[in-house]
């Protein structure tokens, strides 16, 4: 008869042991798998990540290429067939009865070639492949001073090492961008362009203008709104550097920019 | 294992069940429903208890199922709107159903069939739908996956308290009308194995409370006491 309860409490205790132990399991099972789905889930948005950056990298690289080879085709083809007609001009002009009017056109083709030289420049600077990054830059400063009338000041603090070419014209392209909007929207009556290279190549542009908000600019809809400040910040992110806007200027603006010098 | 040993487990396990409740509806006004229904939950269980612990005292023996009865009946609708909106209103007709034929065959049970007496059929029953809730909850957590880190989840530690009491007092509520007529056991050691699980509930569910507390910052353990107006 003891043989009876003692096998039920036998049965009873792997029965209730097994529930609990698969209850156990229930638990822990959900646990490491959300652990795993989370993990899962950071890895694909890496990949994401990375991937975005490749194709923006991409793009940029290919509109670069672009450029380049409409600033050789405008020099190359269309700047020298215009040089060529203005030397037969200039011919013409000696031989001519009414060398005035062939003057005024000879002075129109003139304005041609240095528009297109211009155009060309502005597409693909010569400047940064031969020169380097801060003769560009400073050259960039002074083209657009005389072109606008803006008093543009460009400060090398200390020297500026030569660094990858593409990170070179990068850097050059959000100057440019940054100087743009500058003429275009600040109201300002100068602008300051720093450059100085320690562990990092450190970048500014001030301006004593109305100033802008970073944030609201970048983020505004309107149709070609905030592209411009939206592209900055994709080659900056390109080059691993972070973009700090001044909030506690009372006047003007001023962007910073610090890029690492090193890949790693 | 005396009887001694059962009386103070069941009174270590009325008390846990008053910490519990105290804590889930302290500033009732600002916590999350589900806490609140497990404030009500363990309340009820508190209130059974104390009330079967009382009437053992007084000497009316014969009644002192009755208050464990009621918290049976009441029990299963208030985990079952519990889970109804864990799982964010979704499938409240089948909570509806099953929770009617619970109390259904509970009322049938308890009239008809065990009556007072033993009352461990419509317990197994609600035992066993509050399993499949408890499973069902962490399928759709799978299935969901929420971005925080599961054991941050207070519903995640309610939900295991619940899994582990009543998977564990499973057996013993399929058995107990055996035990009791069959064997002729007075149920004291298996009563005190089931006060002993219910404790271990009772803990998990203070630490699901505690990150309840964590997130809502109804206490900020350095002293001050930070409240967030909802």
């Amino acid at each position: 008869m003891e043989q009876g309860p003692s096998d039920f409490i036998l049965i009873f205790s792997i029965a209730t042991g097994g529930m609990l132990v698969l209850a156990g399991s229930i638990i822990l099972f959900v646990v490491f798998y959300q652990k795993k789905m989370i993990q899962e889930q950071v890895k694909r948005q890496n990949l994401e990540i990375i991937y975005q950056n490749k194709m923006m990298q991409a793009t940029l690289e290919s509109q670069e290429s672009e450029r380049r080879r409409l600033a050789a085709d405008l020099h190359d083809s269309i700047g020298g067939m215009l040089s060529a007609i203005r030397m037969g001009i200039s011919t013409m002009v000696k031989t001519a009865p009414d060398a005035t009017s062939i003057e005024q056109t000879k002075q129109m083709l003139d304005d041609t070639i240095s528009s297109v030289r211009q155009i060309s420049r502005d597409l693909m600077p010569s400047t940064l492949e031969k020169f380097g990054l801060a003769q560009a830059i400073k050259e960039l400063c002074e083209r657009m001073q005389a072109t606008t009338s803006l008093p543009i000041h460009f400060e090398e603090l200390n020297e500026i090492f030569p660094i990858d070419k593409n990170k070179e014209l990068m850097i050059y392209r959000i100057v440019q961008e940054l100087l743009n909007n500058a003429i275009k929207h600040s109201q300002a009556s100068q602008v300051t362009v720093t450059l100085q290279a320690a562990d990092e190549l450190c970048l500014g542009v001030e301006d004593d203008g109305i100033g802008f908000n970073f944030d609201s600019q970048k983020n505004d809809k309107r149709y070609g709104k905030g592209l411009g400040l939206y592209s900055i910040e994709n080659r900056a992110s390109l080059l691993k550097g972070k973009i700090k806007f001044d909030h506690q200027r009372i006047k003007g603006s001023k962007i910073t920019m610090s890029i690492p010098l090193s890949d790693g | 294992m005396t009887l001694e040993t059962l009386s103070f487990v069941a009174h270590t396990q009325t008390t846990l069940s008053a910490i519990v409740a105290f804590f889930a509806l302290y500033k009732f006004k600002s916590r999350e429903l589900y806490v609140r229904l497990i404030g009500l939950a363990f309340a009820l269980s508190f209130l059974g208890n104390l009330s079967a612990l009382t009437l053992h005292a007084l000497g009316l023996k014969s009644y002192v199922n009755i208050p464990q009865s009621i918290y049976q009946l009441l029990i299963i609708c208030v985990i079952s709107l519990l889970f109804y909106h864990a799982l964010n209103k979704r499938y409240g007709l089948w909570f509806l159903v099953i929770t009617i034929c619970s109390i259904t065959f509970a009322i049938i049970s308890l009239l008809l069939i065990q009556k007072q007496f033993i009352s461990s059929y419509h317990t197994f029953l609600d035992s066993f739908i509050i399993i499949c809730y408890c499973v069902f909850y962490f399928y759709r957590l799978m299935v969901e996956l929420p971005s925080t880190h599961l054991q941050r989840m207070p519903m995640f530690w309610f939900t295991s308290a619940f899994l582990v009491y009543y998977a564990g007092a499973l057996i013993l509520f399929i058995f107990t009308s055996y035990i009791v007529n069959v064997l002729k056991d007075n149920l004291i050691t298996y009563w005190i194995f089931h006060n002993s699980l219910s404790i271990c509930e009772h803990f998990i569910v203070l630490i699901g409370l505690y990150y309840d507390f964590r997130q809502n910052r109804i206490f900020d353990f350095r002293g001050k006491v930070v409240q967030i107006m909802k």
